[in-house]
């Protein structure tokens, strides 16, 4: 017994490792991958921006749409995407702290009305100072960038680089397909592109001059001065404030997925965990129903098979089995959907779904008959995938044990005991044969939560594989790493825990 | 007589794969200096796998179709094998079939084929089909294209006849022409001029097709996987053409009584009644065409579903399904379901109008390619480390099962989907990633089983210590004792990449958009579920046929392989 101990303890061992790895993996692929959030809302904006100008103005117009450099920056910071990967890995693992944001309520901020007001004090200089700037910048016909204010290039800038201005000039007439070209030419001067205006940054000499440019550098100290004198002020309560005037408790503390904060979830924003255990029931439901199924069949055909071995039953139903293996469980419920569903042959089922959109309203109207039948309907063709998905592989398991077992020699004592032959098969052998098929229950757990996400497409069911499938088009990370966190989980505590069973079931089973 | 051709070239295949390939395999195995000499027991296994007819008559289907699909380029395509023209020949279609073989799909010969080239005038591609039809009919088919010729000229001269008198009229009122205004008019004089000369030389032209000059050799099937059915009516995709019981759609016609108040779906809904005297069915699909009934019908102004049936079975009402832009159905406008003669598109087109014909057979010809490759590399790679594995025993042993343990708890389906939305995979991409994430341990934990007993063995033992080297032990000796397990697996681990690929393509993250494939036909089957069931359902039966067959070669080579013999008393 106690190899077998010391084999599941290494087995436990390997599950912490494994984990890790599996989800670095994955971790690693999406942060490396781009198209996250931030670039997901980009897009929108500039969708949004697209369908405002009705399809004109061209291909210039979307390029200067999307978030500026200080909105970026604070929407990584809110995705933990500024930090590198192996650290903003611990952090989502929990081993390493983090800075968590929440934004700070109103209510909160009646309890020190006066040291508030100050802050509101701070926050109106700073705007004023943003304001007197922008003025200035639109007067001057300048822009800023960080702490810098960009100047137009000057017919003296022009003379200087003239060759390398023609080019710029010709990429700027390419269009957008040339535009990176001209972004790298333009940044190699430390310029930069602005509409259709080259801008530069204004030189030491030309602040220290009079003119409209150092009025702007001036201001845009005072501004960053008066924004830094915020912070300072909100630092003792460990409270930042954004450019946009709201401010955000900053804690910093341990917060991953070992302490049970899997992140918000982009696109239903839930914290991913309870958006993934919402789902739960329904593909628990799903693959119950179909693990029965498979059950149901597969054994008593298992068992006939073996009986009858190469009697005529036997190769009839082989083919069966052969289709079965052929036919992938989605499929097969496609077929079901354009052959039920009402399309161009019978109309007998619905075309997926968990339930009808009115069950609620017939189950509080009392019409349970109504209801039972529905929720039967919906669920035939589902059932039916899960079924063909694991048709074959149970059916031949059965058979194959079921035979092995006959072969046995306590078979052959049981007979020569005078045992009938019913007798013999269905409670000697059987229940020896059935050993590796309850066995296989821990592989099981893994369908059984997490559903295939195929089968939950095909049939529309909102469960968790169609929660992963959509996440992962949606680039939703949290969800889409806490349904691999999960999923994972189940699946390697399932094939323990299958072992498990078979140890325990089985006396004659030793594991190394 | 193509139906003659196309048993000719299945037989062709077959004798091509069962007894030209091995005759090859031997010829080139016999230049290296290797001879192939198969043991008792290995020959004893092959008789009684032949002797399993089911499973080795499909090895004989499933092989000779591969290897017949690997020249579908010259026997299913949008482009002839060869055209000739005087002393002009080409050869569109085996060029396409070099491409495909040499590099992938984006080959090193041309794919263009000059229309002046061959007797048609102009400088664009060669319209292959019209070239065949002047082939066919050089009298009959040649006049429109004189006719279109003639009026070039005649509209040439009437914009040269314009430009000259704008030009007159500015120099009589005293004012220089503009530059371009005189090139303009030059130009147009020499195109003229080259007009006139290509229509002095069509007699000669004509002459030369009219004389059996000019011949075209089409393929078995004359459409492509890559090129839409311009050439057929309505909207794609179509029903198939083929008469078969359920799929086609049957030939109804009825009218449009006039619009309806109540919308369905947003829809605007029209009252149908019907013509014949038989009554119409929900689901009906009937296209809305110009009144002009004589003609064949080629202008659809929208398509109706019948969604509802009045009681007595002659009138019911129809949703709009597709209505072009800007027409309006007309009253008492006729409606027919279906104007595709038999054999025009056989099974029908998928929804950007590609014939599924060449789609199916194409996508067999990918998705059992790409199982191939992924079973070989990774059965490659996995024998590898199972022989390590089992050979040198240990810590490599111990680490490297403990590396596939981990690596095989990953979600592979998830990984390659995440991948797969971001860099949109190619042929060979799918297969490096399906081979690193899965295939290459499907395999290893039976070979390092073998080679573990098989090294305790004293033919083993002998041979090492006789000083051959491991890597020749390995490969010599253990090697082809330990082939049982590969062999017996590969069928079923066959099965499993087929089905991944259809998954992968199904959902959108699998091969390239433009590649022909039967899981994207599913998809486009899913998005149309009520109304075009061919979609779903001719894939589906390609499907369940090739792993049908499929599993009962696996299901021989077990039996004759790896024989389980069960005795039981009675």
């Amino acid at each position: 017994m106690s190899g077998m101990w010391t084999y599941f303890t290494r087995r436990l061992l390997l599950v912490p490792v494994t984990f890790i790895v599996i989800t670095f993996i994955v971790y690693a692929v999406l942060r490396i991958t781009p198209g996250g959030p931030i670039q997901q809302l980009e897009n929108q904006m500039r969708a949004a921006a697209a369908g405002e100008a009705g399809g004109g103005g061209g291909g210039l117009g979307g390029e200067s749409v999307g978030l500026d450099e200080k909105a970026r920056d604070e929407l990584k910071a809110y995705y933990n995407l500024d930090q590198p990967i192996p650290l903003a890995y611990l952090q989502w693992l929990g081993v390493y702290p983090k800075k968590t944001r929440t934004p700070v309520t109103l209510e909160y901020r009646r309890d020190d009305a006066d040291f508030w007001q100050q802050s509101q004090q701070l926050w109106n200089d700073y705007r004023e100072a943003e304001h007197r700037l922008q003025q200035s910048l639109i007067d001057g016909d300048l822009l800023v960038s960080g702490d810098t204010i960009l100047i137009e290039v000057t017919a003296a800038d022009r003379s200087r680089f003239p060759e390398k201005l023609n080019q710029a000039d010709q990429l700027l007439a390419g269009g957008v397909s040339s535009r990176s070209q001209l972004n790298r030419l333009l940044s190699g001067l430390g310029w930069s592109l602005s509409g259709s205006r080259f801008m530069r940054p204004i030189t030491t000499q030309e602040s220290g001059e009079a003119g409209i440019a150092a009025v702007c550098q001036r201001q845009l100290l005072v501004q960053e001065d008066s924004y830094r004198s915020l912070q300072q002020h909100l630092l003792p309560l460990n409270i930042e404030p954004n450019r946009n005037g709201s401010y955000y408790h900053v804690k910093n503390a341990l917060s991953g997925i070992l302490q049970g904060d899997f992140g918000r979830s982009f696109t239903y924003n839930k914290d991913a965990l309870t958006v993934i255990i919402s789902k739960f029931p329904i593909s628990i439901y799903f693959g119950l129903i179909g693990y029965l199924a498979t059950w149901l069949v597969c054994i008593p055909l298992g068992i006939s098979k073996a009986i009858r071995h190469r009697g005529a039953f036997d190769t009839a139903t082989s083919v069966l089995v052969f289709l079965g293996y052929a036919t992938p469980g989605f499929v097969a419920c496609l077929l079901l959907l354009v052959l039920f569903g009402g399309g161009s042959y019978w109309n007998l089922v619905p075309l997926g779904g968990f339930r009808s959109p009115d069950w609620n309203q017939w189950w509080q109207q009392g019409q349970y008959l109504t209801c039972a039948i529905d929720q039967i309907k919906h669920t035939l063709v589902p059932m039916f995938g899960y079924l063909v998905g694991s048709f074959a592989s149970m059916t031949v398991l059965m058979k194959n044990s079921l035979l092995d077992n006959l072969g046995a020699d306590y078979v052959r004592t049981a007979f020569a005991k005078g045992l009938t032959e019913r007798r013999v098969i269905y409670v000697h052998a059987l229940r020896n044969s059935l050993i590796p098929i309850t066995a296989g229950i821990g592989h099981f757990l893994g369908l059984l939560f997490a559903g295939s996400f195929l089968i939950e497409k095909v049939c529309n069911i909102p469960g968790m594989g169609l929660l992963g499938y959509e996440s992962i088009i949606r680039r939703d990370y949290p969800i889409i790493l806490a349904t691999l966190v999960i999923g994972v989980l189940i699946r390697l505590t399932g094939n323990i825990f299958s072992d498990l069973i078979w140890a325990l079931i089985d006396p004659r089973i030793r594991f190394k | 007589m193509t139906f003659l051709l196309t048993l000719l070239v299945l037989a062709a295949g077959v004798l091509l794969t069962q007894k030209g390939i091995p005759w090859l395999f031997r010829m080139a195995l016999g230049i290296c200096g290797i001879h192939v000499r198969t043991s008792p027991v290995t020959e004893k296994r092959l008789r009684r796998f032949r002797s399993i007819r089911r499973g080795y008559i499909s090895f004989v289907i499933v092989t000779s179709c591969f290897t017949t699909s690997m020249f579908l380029e010259v026997l299913v395509n949008d482009r002839p094998v060869m055209i000739r023209y005087g002393d002009q020949t080409a050869y569109p279609a085996v060029r396409d079939l070099f491409n495909t073989w040499i590099f992938f799909r984006d080959g090193p010969f041309s794919t263009f084929d000059r229309s002046g080239d061959f007797g048609i005038p102009g400088d664009g591609p060669l319209d292959y089909k019209s070239f065949g039809k002047i082939v066919a009919d050089p009298t009959g088919s040649f006049g429109p294209i004189a006719e279109g010729l003639r009026n070039d000229v005649k509209s040439l001269e009437q914009e040269i006849s314009d430009t000259q008198q704008e030009i007159d009229e500015l120099i009589a009122d005293g004012e220089e022409p503009d530059d371009w205004l005189v090139e303009d008019l030059q130009a147009a004089r020499i195109d003229l001029t080259k007009l006139r000369g290509q229509i002095a030389e069509l007699g000669d032209i004509q002459q030369l097709f009219a004389s059996g000059g000019a011949s075209i050799i089409w393929p078995l099937y004359r459409h492509g996987p890559y090129k839409n059915r311009l050439d057929l009516p309505g909207t794609a995709p179509h029903g198939p053409s083929l008469p078969i019981p359920g799929l086609t759609p049957r030939y109804r016609s009825a009218i449009l009584l006039g619009s309806n108040e109540q919308l369905l779906g947003g829809r605007p809904t029209y009252q149908v009644g019907s013509v014949d005297g038989k009554p119409l069915e929900e689901g009906l699909k009937l296209f809305v065409i110009e009144e002009d009934a004589d003609e064949r019908i080629t202008d659809v102004l929208g398509i109706l579903l019948v969604r509802e049936v009045d009681p007595d079975g002659l009138h019911g009402t129809a949703e709009v399904l597709a209505q072009g832009e800007g027409k309006i159905f007309p009253d008492k406008a006729q409606l027919v379901s279906r104007f595709l003669e038999t054999w025009e598109a056989p099974l029908g087109t998928s929804d950007s109008g590609i014939d599924v014909v060449p789609l199916l057979l194409y996508g067999f010809r990918v998705s059992v390619g790409f199982a191939l490759m992924v079973l070989g590399v990774g059965y490659l790679i996995g024998i590898l480390a199972g022989a390590i594995m089992g050979y040198y025993g240990g810590w490599t042993d111990i680490l490297l099962q403990r590396f596939i343990e981990i690596w095989g708890s990953v979600p592979f389906l998830f990984l390659i989907m995440i991948i797969a939305s971001i860099i949109d995979p190619s042929f060979w991409m799918l297969v490096i990633l399906l081979v690193v994430l899965r295939s290459w341990m499907a395999i290893t934990y039976q070979i390092r089983g073998e080679f573990y007993r098989e090294k305790a063995r004293d033919y083993v033992q002998a041979a090492i210590g006789s000083g051959v080297s491991d890597f020749t032990v390995m490969l010599r000796h253990i090697l082809p004792n330990s082939m049982v397990p590969v062999i017996s697996r590969a069928p079923f681990s066959f099965v499993t990449y087929i089905s991944a690929l259809v998954s992968l393509d199904f959902l959108g993250f699998g091969l390239p958009p433009t590649d022909p494939s039967w899981g994207r036909l599913l998809n486009q089957g899913f998005q149309f579920i009520l109304i075009y069931p061919h979609l779903v359902l001719l894939p589906v039966v390609a499907l369940a046929i090739t792993l049908f067959l499929v599993v009962l070669i696996g299901e021989a080579v077990r039996e004759a392989f790896d024989p389980k013999v069960f005795s039981r008393l009675r």
